[in-house]
């Protein structure tokens, strides 16, 4: 077919954008370090330090075999079928994940707008938009966030300067400062803040060597994980000063609950609803990677292009929406109990530590097997 | 053939969707006021007061009440709120309440926490709503008493409320998530503002008493609730109100100050007014040993706006002298509403428990169980700094140049 | 294949979820099966079973081009 043929290329500055919208996507919806209370800022700030260590090693597991992906890697490093079998594992993992961030929108959604519409409506009419998207390849994806990032990104500030000037902030909410120590907070950075939103980069892992100039794509990330953490704790302070700690403690969507503080002139209120457009962007570009990643992965798996998984895979996941939990307590309980300790870890950092030692000694071989037959 | 399918599918998605959640503006009513009484049968009693809003358009000649009531009794809020279309006919929307009032008997007895979680679960509900405790009549009276110049009962109480706090302070200014922020909270107790009708209100209910010049019933403000928990403990009075405002966040009031030296009697009484215009307050609360401190600075800039005293505004020293009078007597008034609160509640209404969760956080958690108390038997420690800027268009008062009475 | 991918990744999410689900809630997994494929009356849970079943009809439709696709190449 000839439109399996079609280059996907990702350009710089689309990579930094889908990066960009990624990391504040479900941030978002859910805010981190809520229990942190007044802290969370500084594990906020800690964890983006941390996370751009964390990419960076990924971008030196790529460099060492240019333009293959996450799971070509692993097929060079564990052998064929071994590579393949943990390949499959990393779908599971990214169809998982896809289904959860999915989920958090959908209760973002009938919870805050549409009261009455089946939360299967929401789920199914996303992951339509996503599954077009995707179908249509990395470069309509990369595109589209192009057009949409200049709102993002002046929405998310606008919101922080609307709450300052309707003088909702109280800055003395952010005392005392590390009241209890810095123990809470290294607990949870790891592994909670530094797995999410910073360890789920490694779907990045797949998307970045198709990028048109690998060799700046590295230092582009880091600057963009940067970027995006000082963004992160940006809205997580909004939340602190605005919410207060109490208040903080007890509410579903933080950043939502903050904007909804806004009045500016008696003119300028209820403007709750540019912050589903943020996150409405933000959860598709999130759902997006996350799904093209393990499509890629599959395509890898069975050597058909991905395009004909699409539709079918698009709706196992609206399916696994739903079907992943009963009601938003069990959603929110698997979030902090299960999915950091048993998924995020293992996958982000465990079998990436496992296979950079295979990586670099069979890559090595084949550099130097190269350079001998160079020279003969 | 795949195009088309996709196509297909998304048509099909289109129209299995349909308009769950559309709703036209002719088949809602905006609610405005919200009244809580305690029922005779179940749990509460549920009033509320609906924008009748064909009525405000400027077109349309006044006729008509502006808005309607319906009372309903029930065990919670939500219930009878979705009940209510057994007499109304459109569907409720809250998302506009402006005021909800509460009878202080179920502020007393029942506690306010049952029913202010369902306003803060609710998404409709935003948080720039006042609560207000109904003192005397009971509340469902409130959203319906008539006002010529806002038309909407609650609307009228809303603006009330924004003016005096702009001018004079008589409002806690406390909303929702401030309330139960202080009902959680263990180093604040909650407060809110309390309300009364003056006049009758049976005739204010009639549209007809707005045909009339002097209002036959018209809702004042009264001062601060105070709440332990979630249940009333008490009232302050709305002198007490703007002094405690003063400790928070004070926009502009005025003060009257007598021109003698502090407690001694003048044969007339001779005042002099200040404008009170930026104010700054900071809470500190600390231990020496084992005795609590509560201190508060306070920086105010004033503005003089009559003067009867017989002094010279022409010369520095005036100056000096009266902002010395006027924070002596601020002061003393403040230092007189934080006692009493002391006294009368031993509750601390002020957020002294949570300034010295900032300042001093491990000593805070020893004594957050027994805050109260210990609130109660702190030191007071007020300072009072009063910077009289200017004094309006003259500088003397002319009462200084009239000649010497003929009595003398 | 695009039929096999399909039941794999299927199967595999049903396992996946109800691995979770008996991590939360401390049931045997027969007991976490039955749960997932119990639906609930009233809600719409249908709506969803019938995307799957259309994921499921659309992945067959696919392969079976797919090899006519091959067949006519090889011819």
């Amino acid at each position: 077919m000839k439109q399996q043929k079609l280059m996907e290329k990702l350009s710089l500055w689309q990579l930094a954008v889908l990066l960009f919208t990624f990391e504040i996507g479900s941030v978002a919806v859910v805010g981190v370090g809520n229990d942190l209370r007044q802290d969370a800022w500084i594990a906020v700030a800690i964890s983006t330090l941390l996370g751009a260590g964390i990419v960076s090693f990924y971008i030196m597991l790529l460099k060492r075999a240019p333009g293959k992906n996450l799971f070509e890697l692993m097929t060079i490093s564990f052998g064929k079928w071994l590579g393949k079998g943990i390949g499959l594992l990393y779908v599971f993992y990214f169809f998982y994940i896809a289904e959860r961030v999915l989920r958090d929108f959908c209760e973002l959604i009938t919870t805050v707008i549409f009261e009455n519409t089946p939360i299967e409506i929401i789920s199914i009419t996303m992951m339509g938009v996503i599954a077009y998207m995707i179908y249509l390849g990395l470069e309509v994806f990369g595109r589209t966030g192009e057009i949409f990032i200049p709102y993002v990104f002046t929405f998310t500030i606008l919101i922080g300067f609307a709450t300052f000037f309707s003088g909702e902030m109280d800055f003395k909410n952010l005392l005392p400062v590390m009241a209890e120590g810095s123990g809470p907070i290294i607990q949870h950075i790891f592994p909670r803040l530094l797995t999410f939103p910073f360890g789920e980069l490694i779907t990045f892992m797949v998307i970045i060597p198709y990028v048109t100039q690998f060799n700046k794509a590295g230092k582009v990330s880091v600057i963009t994980v940067l970027v995006s953490g000082m963004i992160i704790i940006y809205g997580t302070v909004i939340e602190i000063v605005t919410l207060g700690t109490e208040q903080l403690e007890r509410t579903v969507f933080p950043l939502l609950s903050a904007a909804r503080y806004i009045s500016l002139l008696e003119f300028i209120e209820r403007v709750d609803l540019v912050v589903v457009f943020i996150v409405m962007f933000g959860i598709i570009t999130k759902v997006s990677v996350f799904f093209f990643a393990g499509l890629k992965g599959l395509e890898h798996i069975t050597n058909i292009s991905y395009r004909y998984m699409v539709l079918p895979m698009a709706t196992i996941i609206s399916y696994g929406t739903i079907l992943i939990s009963d009601n938003f307590a069990e959603h929110i309980e698997e979030g902090i109990r299960f999915i950091p300790h048993y998924m995020h870890v293992p996958f982000q950092f465990i079998l990436p530590a496992l296979f950079a030692p295979l990586l670099f000694w069979r890559t090595k071989k084949q550099k130097r097997g190269s350079d001998t037959n160079g020279s003969k | 053939m795949k195009k088309r399918i996709f196509i297909l599918i998304c048509i099909s998605s289109f129209l299995l969707t349909g308009c769950w959640d559309s709703t036209e503006l002719n088949d809602v009513s905006i609610v405005t006021g919200i009244a809580i009484d305690p029922g005779k049968e179940k749990r509460y009693r549920l009033t509320v007061g609906y924008v009748n809003a064909s009525i405000l358009s400027p077109q349309i000649p006044f006729e008509g009440a502006p808005v309607s009531v319906m009372t309903l009794e029930g065990n919670s809020l939500p219930e009878i709120s979705a009940r209510m279309n057994i007499g109304v006919s459109r569907k409720l929307v809250f998302s506009h309440t402006r005021a909800l009032y509460i009878n202080e008997e179920v502020a007393k007895n029942d506690g306010v926490g049952s029913f202010l979680d369902s306003l803060e679960r609710n998404p409709q509900f935003r948080n720039d709503f006042n609560i207000l405790i109904t003192k005397g009549d009971s509340a469902e009276k409130f959203p319906t008493i008539n006002d010529p110049v806002e038309r909407v009962p609650s609307l009228k109480v809303q603006k009330q409320i924004k003016s005096i706090l702009k001018n004079w302070g008589g409002d806690p200014r406390v909303r929702l998530t401030d309330f139960i922020d202080a009902i959680v909270s263990q180093g604040r107790s909650p407060i809110a503002s309390s309300v009364t009708i003056e006049g009758n209100p049976e005739k204010g209910k009639n549209v007809e008493s707005n045909m009339e010049t002097k209002a036959p019933a018209r809702i004042l403000l009264a001062g601060i609730a105070v709440f332990e928990k979630d249940k009333l403990a008490g009232y302050l009075s709305l002198e007490d109100t703007r002094n405690y405002l003063w400790t928070q966040k004070l926009e502009s009031t005025m003060v009257t100050i007598p021109c003698g030296k502090h407690g001694e009697e003048l044969k007339e009484k001779l005042y002099f007014d200040l404008a009170i215009m930026n104010n700054k307050s900071t809470i500190k609360t600390f231990y020496k040993g084992d005795q609590p401190h509560l201190k508060v600075d306070i920086y105010s800039e004033a503005r003089l706006t009559s003067m009867q005293c017989n002094e010279d505004l022409s010369k520095k020293e005036t100056y000096l002298d009266l902002e010395q009078k006027s924070s002596k007597y601020v002061k003393d008034m403040i230092v007189a509403t934080i006692k009493k609160v002391q006294d009368e509640f031993g509750l601390d209404i002020f957020g002294f428990g949570e300034a010295l969760h900032r300042q001093n956080y491990q000593k805070a958690k020893e004594v957050e169980e027994k805050w109260d108390e210990e609130f109660a038997r702190a030191d007071v420690d007020v300072n009072v700094h009063v910077a009289i800027r200017r004094s309006g268009i003259r500088n003397k008062s002319f009462l200084s140049e009239v000649p010497a009475n003929k009595e003398d | 294949m695009v039929t096999f991918v399909y039941l794999v990744m299927y199967i595999g999410m049903l396992v996946l979820i109800s691995l979770i689900d008996m991590f939360i809630w401390k049931q045997s997994f027969f007991q976490v099966i039955l749960r997932l494929f119990t639906l609930d009356e009233g809600t719409n849970e249908w709506l969803i079973g019938g995307t799957v079943f259309i994921g499921f009809i659309c992945s067959i439709v696919i392969d079976y081009r797919l090899r006519k696709n091959k067949g006519q190449k090889q011819l």
